[in-house]
């Protein structure tokens, strides 16, 4: 029999019941943690928060003691960014990144502080405060991102809890070139992750592309195998065996879906709703979007796309979206999610919750953003 | 998205080719002339810059022979901020999937870049160093789209000889033929004396780097096969490499050695426009 599950959902249920975070780490420092940059931020289990730190090519995980009760968003808060810089005293700030912790409802940000480009980790409490979390005396651990090249890469495109790993997706900034990190558990500092390039069939090109960084992703696993589930930019989503990672090598992915030309992913995440399971992409338009009233947008597919293996339903054969039909019997499962439009940043609370940044005017784009939670259909 | 732009106040447009050294930016490549399939640029700052919102500061136009503006080029970017560790060097992409002949958005939207036409990257004032002071001053850069380059570098055909950098002092020069993208000319290069490493500096299609003594029996250069072009194109392989109908492209993956003979000429090109750093011991 088939068995779908989600790393991130085992996980959580997992964190729910053991808040004891710690489990995770080797040899933590406790104190001393100090970010040169902020990126990418994810929650793993019992609070325990991944931070993307581009500066210095690292990877920190630290253990933020925010283990619940669960308190979920109650109100929409507009002007996120000036609620935010009032937090932490700053002129303003540009978000970077947010990550809603499941075990406590509370959505924490990475931002740089302005003026300047001072980093930050913020937090907005489910009833709706703000505060400016003290993780200086808080166990973490630093994970370097090796590179057997003669630079690092530094650009974190996406990362992840992956049950028993830390998962990271990086692009190189001088040549077109991705790397999959897999970092196993316990966590600890130094260089531990194994990396491999990952090789994608674009459905919208009609051809390989070797090079294309996986701009966002998600830990999945199928009839016991491990696998990132990738999003590209234009926007086929494939899927990547873990077990096949070895540091160097190169692993070949199965597209199994393609979303339309024109996108860039953002974020996505799994969730069931009337006994359909469901993977959300919302993406970013490069030109107008003619299907909707944003440049920020998401589409759902059924999840039965992604178990498809054969050759007749894969790579030049992916299922592609019908972009004539947002919805109805000839989207055949592929949708456009209409409580996502404008959406700049979405992350997963609980199952269909999701706690979602979006646009406050899509004609403006130096207009504030709103935080709010939202329950898909 | 993108944000209004506000060069309208913009006074001064420093052509980087001609005043380099004074401009508090740097743009490479530095040359006028780039492939109409032209990847990426390098933005080198004097100082750490405000990160997060870069491409609201960025915006590329078609000029005419007068420097006039005729349209600024709809979404020319890859809207991902690529910064180094110092915060100080950003890789300005074009969107790939626009300048590779025949993908999809290539073909629906179009390429970035015409052969034959003038283009000008211009850099808003209004972008501020991480200490907040703006730019001050818009800085651009005037390129020439030329024929598109499908071609992998192919270092077998290089040469070498003698010439003298914009300091006048002695240098050996390496002639690639095409420019190099600088930054992989960088990482991806080797030269050694007598097994010492040497300094390099990279301009157009030329390297050049200042021997330990006046003449120079050999040297040696090691390419790692990830070189690349302006254009994307590596020793390795091309860019726009379609696997459905070359199934069974081999990548190259050992490195290039050239050696470079015992009696060095003096270059017929041999005027290098960059100083170039000594080696330091």
């Amino acid at each position: 029999m088939k068995t779908l599950s989600l790393f991130l959902a085992v996980g959580l249920t997992v964190g729910f019941a053991n808040a004891d975070s710690g489990s995770h780490l080797k040899d933590a420092q406790t104190g001393g943690l100090e970010l040169k940059s902020v990126g990418k931020i994810s929650f793993g289990t019992g609070g325990l928060l991944l931070i993307s730190d581009p500066g210095s090519a690292s990877v920190v995980a630290v253990e933020t003691g925010d283990t619940g009760p669960l308190v979920k968003l109650a109100k929409r808060i507009d002007n996120i960014e000036g609620a935010l810089a009032e937090a932490c005293e700053a002129e303003n700030v540009l978000i970077v990144d947010m990550a809603v912790n499941p075990a406590s409802g509370t959505t924490w940000f990475s931002v740089n502080q302005r003026p300047g480009n001072k980093p930050a980790i913020l937090a907005l409490s489910g009833d709706g405060k703000f505060s400016v979390p003290d993780l200086s005396g808080r166990s973490y651990v630093r994970m370097n991102l090796p590179s057997a090249e003669n630079a690092k890469l530094r650009n974190v495109t996406d990362l992840a809890w992956g049950g028993d790993s830390v998962i990271v997706a990086g692009q190189s900034s001088e040549e077109f070139a991705n790397k999959i990190f897999q970092i196993p558990t316990p966590l600890e500092h130094g260089e531990n992750a194994r990396f491999a390039s990952a090789e994608t069939y674009h459905v919208a090109h009609r051809r390989w592309e070797t090079k294309a960084p996986i701009q966002s992703f998600i830990p999945w696993e199928e009839d016991g195998k491990h696998f990132v589930v990738g999003a590209f930019a234009c926007t086929p989503i494939a899927k990547f065996p873990l077990e096949k990672i070895e540091t160097g090598n190169k692993i070949k992915g199965t597209s199994v879906v393609e979303l339309g030309s024109g996108n860039r992913p953002r974020d996505m995440f799994i969730y069931e709703k009337d006994g359909e399971e469901w993977l959300v992409t919302n993406t970013q338009r490069f030109k107008k979007n003619l299907f909707g009233p944003s440049k920020f947008w998401a589409a759902r597919v059924k999840l039965e796309y992604l178990e498809v293996n054969d050759d007749e339903d894969t790579n030049e054969n992916a299922a592609r979206r019908n972009v004539n039909a947002p919805s109805g019997p000839d989207a055949k499962g592929m949708e456009v999610v209409e409580e996502l439009f404008g959406a700049v940043l979405v992350s997963q609370l609980e199952n269909a919750e999701v706690v979602v940044m979006r646009e406050t005017d899509p004609e403006k784009a130096d207009a504030m953003h709103a935080v709010e939670l939202v329950t898909l259909p | 998205m993108r944000l209004p732009l506000h060069f309208a106040l913009a006074v001064l447009l420093v052509n980087l080719a001609v005043c380099e050294e004074e401009a508090s930016v740097r743009i490479e490549p530095y040359v006028e002339k780039v492939p109409a399939n032209h990847l990426k640029f390098y933005l080198h700052f004097a100082e750490p810059m405000e990160r997060g919102d870069a491409f609201r500061f960025l915006r590329l136009i078609e000029i005419n022979d007068s420097g006039k503006e005729l349209v600024e080029v709809p979404e020319p970017f890859r809207e991902v901020e690529l910064w180094d560790e110092t915060f100080t060097r950003m890789t300005l992409w074009f969107h790939p999937g626009r300048q590779k002949p025949g993908v999809n958005l290539n073909v629906e939207i179009g390429p970035i870049l015409e052969e034959g036409k003038t283009y000008r990257l211009e850099i808003s004032p209004d972008w501020k160093t991480e200490s907040g002071a703006k730019l001050g001053g818009a800085l651009a850069k005037t390129i020439e789209a030329a024929e598109p380059d499908s071609e992998q570098p192919d270092p077998t055909a290089w040469g070498s000889g003698y010439g003298i950098d914009a300091r006048g002092q002695s240098v050996i020069l390496i002639h690639t033929g095409e420019t190099l993208d600088p930054e992989s000319a960088r990482r991806r290069i080797q030269i050694f004396i007598e097994g010492k490493a040497m300094e390099f500096d990279v301009r157009s299609n030329q390297l050049a780097f200042v021997p330990p003594q006046k003449k120079v029996d050999s040297f040696r250069v090691v390419i790692d096969p990830r070189l690349e072009d302006l254009a994307g194109n590596s020793v390795a392989r091309p860019f726009n490499l379609d696997l459905d109908s070359n199934p069974n492209f081999q990548e190259r993956t050992d490195p290039v050695e050239l050696l470079f003979p015992r009696k060095i000429k003096f270059s017929e090109d041999s005027k290098f426009p960059g100083k170039v750093e000594k080696k330091k011991n």
